[in-house]
């Protein structure tokens, strides 16, 4: 049984929020719209670490090893795309779920047109509480 | 003449007569007999050209006195009143003395090679007429690049003249163009085409589509090429127009898309809030509200600004009034983000020049740019953005300050071009490149230092007195200063 079907499992069967248990972390450059992805991620009863930029995101990942980061792929100290391919090539976070969430659907080919592991996930802004949800319940493997 | 001279004399396809020194005409063939007439007892002048008297110029009279053969070139008429265009040779007739008798006058119809001069010529006139009219600069050069000939237009654009070489008056240049059309056609014998910016006379620029194409002799030979160049810059200048709307319209969609996932956001904090009974979220979620919809407004207000391309509205306005209603128009939203707003306005900085609105949405643009460069910064823990304000002499002074993430080279070099963003969803890229708009609009400038990490300071420099010009023009405020106001 993997790790996260295990963390599902043990969720309903306590009655805990969905996400109790789990740990993200969401980065965006955008105040607004960190505070909105951090927010609902909370709602649903996970461990949210927020970042700004390029670098605190990196930080963050190796410092708190995250089940899922969700990543704005343009953020200031980094080029666009360029704090993905660092996590991909990490060999210490080949486990990292990473679900994109970007305002800018035209980097989809670059992303996957790489020769990096996929994304779990992948949003255009903008993002609805459910779309987010289901994205991140899809990315977790966490069925209902 | 026994009958078969007279047979040869009458059978000879063209007007044959014999002239005496009188100009009577004594004999004539049958061609003549049919096209002039009756010619006994008759002058020449009085059957060819209908005249009473001699003409001034005779190759009769003339063969007569010299006892040489003569050639002229005329019009007669015959006896149905045609025009007929003919060469004219007369032969003097001697008898046995060496005397001479009588003149041989032989007029060969030449009426239809005429007409295919005239019509020649005509067409010439014609093509040269269209070489010259032609709405494009038509210039022909030679193997060196020198312009033999050349049309009305290359003429008075660029001053060319017969000889000058076309890389000298197209393109001020000294060294000939690389690639050259021209040479290329005198190389390989093809038409080539290009698209060029040319430097005219006044020192406009002129994009054009050249062409060149070989011009060969008989042989088959390039002697020269001819370059044909068409004025496309109106069409490059609405392409730029049109490239500059479909841009507009994809970095105004976007910053929308940016607005309604902050709006989202916003309304999604507001509604948890009122359910989990958190009124710190809430506040949260109307501050993120009204965040976005101040955004919706300005963006709104730059597109229209950048739509309308508005001429100023002059009036006479005091700089510290006008700094310090900014200032308290931007103190709200400097509060929002936790951001110091600092206003050091000279009282005494004076009246200027300037369309009031306009300089309000610059000053608005350049604080709201220096605002967000502090949000976007989380490495200090106090932010601070200043207004100031002082008079020159000549010119007043505006500047605005910030400490928030500054910018790199590459984001300073563009920071006021079209539709350069570095906020990601957020900016439409309009912002700056309005505000250095508004400054141009004035005659002034805007200067901007910034260095990442530090921050960022913009100076504005607005004469006092509006351009001499537009002294003259009168200055009513409009229906769009109307609209913009709302």
């Amino acid at each position: 049984m993997s790790k996260s079907q295990t963390k599902s499992h043990n969720s309903a069967e306590n009655g805990a929020l969905p996400l109790a248990g789990w740990k993200l972390v969401v980065a965006d450059d955008e105040p607004d719209q960190l505070t909105f992805l951090a927010t609902v991620f909370e709602d649903q009863g996970a461990t949210v670490f927020r970042a700004t930029n390029g670098d605190e995101t990196l930080e963050l990942v190796r410092s708190q090893k995250p089940d899922l980061l969700t990543l704005d792929l343009a953020m200031p100290g980094r080029n666009v795309g360029e704090v993905f391919e660092i996590l991909r090539k990490d060999p210490e976070l080949g486990d990292l779920k990473i679900c994109i969430i970007t305002g800018r659907p035209e980097l989809r080919g670059l992303i996957y047109q790489s020769s990096f592991r996929r994304p779990e996930g992948y949003l255009t802004k903008p993002v609805t509480e459910e779309t987010l949800l289901l994205a991140v319940r899809k990315c977790l493997e966490l069925h209902h | 003449m026994d009958d078969a001279d007279r047979r040869y004399f009458d059978a000879t396809p063209c007007y044959l007569t014999v002239q005496d020194r009188d100009f009577h005409i004594i004999r004539a063939n049958e061609r003549f007999r049919r096209d002039f007439g009756d010619f006994e007892g008759r002058y020449c002048y009085q059957v060819y050209k209908r005249r009473s008297e001699k003409c001034e110029v005779c190759p009769v009279e003339q063969a007569f006195w010299d006892g040489q053969n003569h050639r002229v070139e005329e019009w007669v008429t015959c006896r149905e009143g045609k025009e007929i265009a003919v060469v004219v040779e007369t032969m003097p007739i001697r008898d046995d003395g060496g005397e001479i008798t009588s003149v041989v006058k032989m007029l060969t119809d030449v009426t239809h090679i005429k007409r295919l001069e005239e019509q020649l010529r005509q067409s010439q006139q014609r093509y040269r007429l269209l070489f010259e009219e032609i709405p494009c600069y038509v210039s022909i050069q030679d193997p060196d690049l020198r312009i033999i000939e050349m049309n009305r237009a290359v003429r008075e654009d660029f001053g060319a003249t017969p000889g000058c070489r076309c890389y000298e008056v197209y393109k001020h240049r000294t060294e000939p163009c690389f690639p050259c059309p021209v040479g290329d056609t005198f190389e390989d014998g093809k038409r080539h085409t290009r698209e060029e910016i040319l430097t005219s006379l006044r020192g406009e620029q002129i994009d054009v589509l050249v062409t060149a194409a070989p011009i060969r002799n008989g042989a088959g030979e390039i002697v020269g090429v001819m370059e044909m160049s068409a004025n496309i810059t109106e069409v490059r200048a609405l392409e730029s127009r049109l490239t500059s709307l479909g841009l507009l319209i994809g970095s105004i969609s976007h910053a929308l898309k940016g607005l309604l996932n902050g709006l989202a956001g916003g309304m999604y904090l507001l509604e948890t809030g009122f359910q989990k009974e958190k009124p710190d979220r809430v506040r949260q979620g109307w501050e993120v509200i009204q965040r976005n919809v101040g955004r919706i407004k300005a963006t709104v207000s730059d597109i229209l600004y950048y739509a309308k391309d508005r001429e100023p509205i002059w009036e006479t306005i005091s700089a510290a009034e006008l700094a310090n209603e900014v200032c308290n128009l931007m103190r709200t939203r400097a509060a929002e983000h936790r951001i110091k707003l600092n206003c050091e306005i000279a009282p005494t900085a004076g009246d200027f020049e300037a369309d009031s609105q306009a300089v309000r949405s610059l000053l608005v643009n350049l604080l709201e740019n220096s605002l967000d460069a502090c949000r976007l910064d989380n490495k200090k823990s106090q932010h601070e953005v200043t207004l100031r304000l002082h008079g020159f002499a000549d010119y007043v002074q505006f500047g605005v300050l910030d400490n928030g993430i500054g910018m790199d080279q590459e984001t300073r070099e563009k920071a006021f071009s079209l539709f350069f963003s570095s906020k990601g969803m957020e900016g439409t890229g309009l912002g700056l490149f309005i505000a250095n708009r508004i400054a141009q609009a004035h005659r002034g400038s805007i200067e901007l230092e910034s260095q990442v990490g530090v921050g960022t300071q913009f100076v504005v420099k607005l004469p006092r007195n509006r351009p001499p010009q537009q002294k003259q023009e009168d200055s009513h405020p409009s229906d769009e200063k109307e609209a913009l106001d709302g």
